[in-house]
């Protein structure tokens, strides 16, 4: 969790959210990540943005369920993602049961939302060329913008070799976009 | 700033009204109701009465037993009842109008979950009592053979839900459950037609099973709170309540945890633990920075981080069978890593859908298959997928993923290929889907 969302920058969302502003910041947290993944799932960003509105409303109804000695939140939100994915492509439409639920509005994709999920979806594609650590190193500093402490806490390591990893990853990607040129 | 700010305040509001510390059921998991027959239910409440009044005499005769449900086997779903997996009567409670009293038992299957049982108690054996239209009103005492569990039609591992009927609950052993099935029928039958069944014949039924640290129960009864001691070792407990006008029949969630830590949800308010041999007390969940008032507040146990496991890169294998130039099967295999011996774990194969370019033709297609049985550690997992579909719109290739998932958690892939079509075929098209699209805003770019 950054310091601009106003959490403990060392949980790294080990526990569940139990109130509604913490529920927000755990949305906040999570919904590029959630994003990303659906865009490289599905490739359009409408539909990742319904699937993540889905997958955020399911989270909310099925907070009970979380148990932190069985992972991480995040470990589980993205498991919830997972199967909204799956169920909304085997019965062909995006799930909407959860929000319809809960009364919740429609996502609206303006111009400035579906460029920031194209990006998303863009950046992940030239982080495909990294090796896993530098990949997951430089996805939590550059593209999530998150703290070097709190990525530490999250990999389990040094702030050190975060910082390592985002250099030596970058430096590969300078090498290779320049190399492409 | 989240990109869509306006769903995350609408998130929030939402939110807000869930988890209010005293909001009714918040947070709790939602059953997969399974209802497997659908009686004819004729409403012969004469009969209901003089089977309850004959129950409390202790003169109820024996009917043929419950009848089953038609189980995936003892390798796959949620397995069957393991031998000797049946306990005893576990925790028991009283019918508000009297009659044979309910009971709760514990069953275990093959496949690592823990059923809570609940039936009217005759001789310690659970069943259902024949009326309110179950087994035709023959005014019998119907047995609950253990192997009666609801059928897992879903992976619940993969979908992330509880499976349970009217009656009967699952969680993976070592769970700490509390729950509530809300306007069961008076008989025990979990497939009453309760939605049409006179309030008054119906009952709430709160059980649970909190594990050896939970010493008891509170609740609230009308203006009082009344606290029950749970059983040693088992924490089993069971409350069985008339049924609260405006509520749901038929509904039901449970609170899912550890021993030792599991907060109440309604109707408990409380729950005392001995942990490490001191009484402390849980209330329900409060918001963060809220001052508890209870005596004797437990601590908030600290859990341990897993380790990250190593990536693992496996080989997959890939045939494709043509029909004229076009793909019509696929079969894909990998020899697993890791033994599924449970519930717990699965496999899975995701294929993988890319976007075609432009982001207004739209094309893409996928899916995702879990295995839902055991597998041996190096046995060969398969896939079989008819009409495999194009990852793109150029129909050459296909990207797919194995996935393996322990517990409720993201998963990790173990392995990855593209497969491309043999030279001249190619593979079927991915239709545009039927998604709705996000709504846009008026004026938006198209």
């Amino acid at each position: 969790m950054s310091d601009r969302d106003g959490a403990d920058p060392r949980d790294g969302f080990s526990e569940a959210p139990t109130d509604a502003d913490s529920f927000a910041a755990f949305y906040r947290r999570f919904e590029r990540p959630v994003l990303g993944f659906f865009m490289r799932c599905v490739g359009r960003p409408d539909l990742a943005a319904d699937l993540m509105a889905e997958t955020f409303a399911r989270a909310l109804e099925s907070i009970g369920s979380y148990d932190p000695a069985r992972g991480r939140a995040d470990q589980w939100l993205f498991g919830i993602a997972r199967n909204v994915l799956a169920g909304s492509l085997r019965s062909g439409r995006v799930e909407a049961q959860a929000r319809r639920r809960l009364g919740l509005p429609p996502v609206v994709l303006d111009d400035h939302a579906a460029e920031v999920i194209e990006r998303l979806s863009s950046s992940e594609r030239v982080l495909e060329a990294l090796p896993d650590e530098q990949r997951d190193a430089v996805r939590a500093r550059v593209i999530h913008e998150r703290g070097y402490d709190e990525i530490a806490s999250e990999l389990e390591c040094s702030e050190a070799l975060v910082r390592q990893r985002v250099s030596r990853g970058l430096r590969t990607l300078r090498l290779r976009l320049a190399g492409e040129k | 700033m989240s990109v869509f700010p306006e769903f995350e305040k609408a998130l929030h509001e939402a939110a807000r009204r869930r988890l209010a510390a005293h909001g009714r059921r918040a947070g709790r998991v939602r059953f997969i109701r399974i209802r497997a027959r659908s009686l004819l239910l004729a409403s012969i409440a004469a009969l209901g009465t003089c089977t309850v009044a004959l129950a409390a005499s202790g003169v109820i005769l024996t009917g043929a037993p419950v009848r089953p449900e038609q189980s995936a086997g003892p390798d796959a779903g949620i397995g069957v009842s393991a031998p000797t997996g049946a306990s005893g009567i576990v925790a028991t409670a009283p019918d508000p109008e009297g009659g044979p009293p309910w009971g709760m038992r514990i069953v275990r299957t093959t496949r690592g979950e823990t059923c809570l049982q609940i039936g009217r108690l005759q001789n310690a054996q659970l069943g259902v009592l024949g009326i309110d239209g179950a087994f035709a009103n023959d005014a019998r005492f119907h047995q609950i053979p253990a192997d009666a569990l609801p059928r897992d039609v879903y992976h619940h591992a993969v979908f992330d839900q509880m499976i349970g009927n009217g009656t009967t609950s699952c969680a993976l052993d070592g769970s700490a459950v509390a729950g509530e099935h809300i306007g069961v029928d008076r008989s025990a039958d979990p497939n009453a037609d309760v939605a049409h069944s006179p309030p008054a014949e119906l009952r709430d039924l709160a059980y649970g099973l909190l594990g050896p640290h939970a010493v008891s129960v509170t609740y609230r009864a009308g203006r009082a709170e009344r606290t029950v001691d749970v059983a040693p070792t088992t924490g089993a407990y069971l409350i069985v309540r008339r049924f609260s006008p405006g509520e749901q029949a038929g509904s039901g969630g449970e609170s899912i945890g550890t021993s030792g830590d599991l907060a109440p949800s309604p109707p408990l308010s409380l729950i005392t633990y001995s942990n490490d041999g001191r009484l402390c007390n849980r209330g329900p969940s409060l918001p963060p920075d809220t001052v508890s008032h209870l005596a004797k507040p437990c601590s908030f146990p600290r859990f341990p981080r897993s380790a990250p496991e190593p990536a693992l890169h496996l080989p997959l294998h890939a045939r494709l069978t043509t029909h004229g130039r076009t793909v019509s099967g696929l079969s894909i295999s990998i020899i697993a890593p890791y033994a599924v011996t449970s519930a717990r774990e699965h496999y899975a194969l995701m294929m993988l859908s890319h976007s075609c370019g432009a982001r207004t033709d739209g094309g893409r297609g996928g899916s995702l298959q879990a295995t839902a049985s055991d597998v041996q550690r190096g046995e060969r997992v398969d896939w079989h997928i008819a009409t495999p579909r194009s990852s793109g719109c150029d129909r050459h290739t296909l990207d797919v993923e194995v996935i393996y998932s322990r517990g409720e958690g993201l998963g990790r892939t173990i392995a990855t290929a593209t497969i491309h079509a043999p030279l001249g075929t190619l593979f079927a098209s991915s239709p545009t889907p039927a998604m709705p699209r996000a709504r846009r805003k008026a004026g938006a770019r198209a």
